[in-house]
């Protein structure tokens, strides 16, 4: 279940349609359509259609909505994410979290609500045991 | 009815046996046409206005480098003449005949004869130039502004920006970046530069930033000069964005598009 015994993430990003690299900061209101790569800082709303992947170099003090999301990496707001979250140990995350499924390594850091939601649909596609509602410190 | 729009050192007596060589082929292939030869680039405006502005179907072939035909297609988009563009990269090192996957010389003619078209949008600076390729500045003290919804900015000052739309170099092509001259978005793109191997001659270039846009507004702390299309100079502010204005091109088979 957990990435640390495959050491291969679930969430991979291709062909990203947006790349917020180390040296890059990005401020205000963003919002995409295609795959996003966040390794620099974002203050603001960050959004988009499909999936994220924050690496863990990226500072993020925003509300993160996605299809998909792999968060490496520091962020402070609400992460809302339909389908499936990747939480690896490098992660400290400040802000409720809502997905169908969550995939979490030991060491990560979450601070605030933990939502799972349309479980049913999970279990039915996936496999996974994710009726369940936590709350991490 | 074809016409051709010279460089002027095309004329030049060493390009004489060169240029003899390409006009038979085009002559061979019954793509011969009317000629326009600019005694300058500013020239290039009167020229177009005075050859074209009656004719409603032709094809105008650019002969010469890549500014040449930057400077054909801005006019082109400005004077909404309709018109089918062929290129025909005279000299080496044109990035956007790479591009459009047209070599150099006489295949070149072969393209044009092949005629196979994409139509492209021409995106505009401050609502009045217009560009095919590209435009680029250092980053140092630039703030771009996409979409009017959120900023960017680059810590690095080593960093450059590129606006493109166009993809023009062996990094666009292998990142698959959709830079893509024929959608109506354009791309901000954020390089790298640094120097590697033991005596530090080569130079690794990555991607930092890559964002999709439909408009941006470059600004910068003190004025800044920004390159459009590799030669013409705009001065910071500038404001950046797609236009509904397009060009007929005939393109190559391996055009990076």
């Amino acid at each position: 279940m957990f990435k640390g015994q495959s050491n291969e993430p679930l969430i991979e990003i291709k062909d990203p349609e947006t790349i917020i690299g180390p040296s890059m900061s990005v401020s205000g209101d963003f919002k995409g359509n295609g795959d996003v790569i966040v390794d620099g800082k974002v203050k603001g709303t960050l959004k988009t259609k499909k999936d994220i992947h924050v690496g863990e170099e990226a500072v993020i003090s925003a509300d993160i909505v996605a299809e998909n999301a792999l968060i490496a990496g520091s962020v402070t707001g609400k992460i809302v994410v339909k389908s499936k979250l990747e939480i690896t140990s490098s992660a400290n995350i400040n802000g409720d979290v809502t997905a169908q499924s969550i995939d979490m390594e030991a060491g990560a850091t979450i601070n605030g609500t933990i939502t799972m939601e349309n479980p049913s649909k999970t279990k039915n596609e996936s496999g996974d045991s994710a009726t369940e509602k936590k709350k991490d410190d | 009815m074809y016409y051709y729009i010279y460089h002027q050192d095309v004329r030049q007596q060493k390009f004489q046996k060169r240029l003899t060589a390409l006009e038979r082929k085009v002559n061979s292939l019954g793509l011969q046409g009317k000629n326009i030869y600019s005694n300058s680039y500013s020239s290039v405006d009167e020229s177009l206005k005075k050859n074209l502005s009656e004719t409603t179907e032709s094809t105008l072939v650019v002969v010469g480098d890549d500014e040449l035909f930057s400077k054909t297609l801005s006019v082109l988009a400005s004077l909404s003449i309709k018109t089918t563009v062929g290129y025909i990269p005279f000299f080496k090192n044109t990035q956007i005949s790479e591009s459009l996957g047209i070599n150099c010389g006489e295949d070149a003619i072969m393209t044009l004869a092949r005629r196979r078209i994409e139509k492209i949008y021409i995106p505009q600076i401050n609502d009045n130039i217009f560009f095919v390729s590209h435009l680029e500045a250092h980053c140092a003290n630039l703030i771009a502004t996409v979409n009017k919804k959120y900023s960017v900015k680059c810590e690095s000052d080593s960093a450059k920006i590129r606006v493109a739309n166009m993809p023009l170099s062996v990094l666009d092509k292998n990142t698959n970046s959709n830079i893509n001259p024929r959608d109506m978005f354009l791309e901000l793109v954020v390089t790298e530069t640094s120097k590697k191997g033991a005596l530090k001659l080569d130079v690794d270039t990555k991607i930092s930033g890559f964002f999709s846009c439909e408009n941006i507004n470059i600004q910068a702390t003190e004025q800044k000069t920004v390159i459009v299309d590799g030669f013409k100079e705009v001065q910071t502010p500038v404001n950046i964005s797609s236009s509904h204005r397009q060009i007929r091109l005939i393109v190559g088979k391996s055009r990076m598009f």
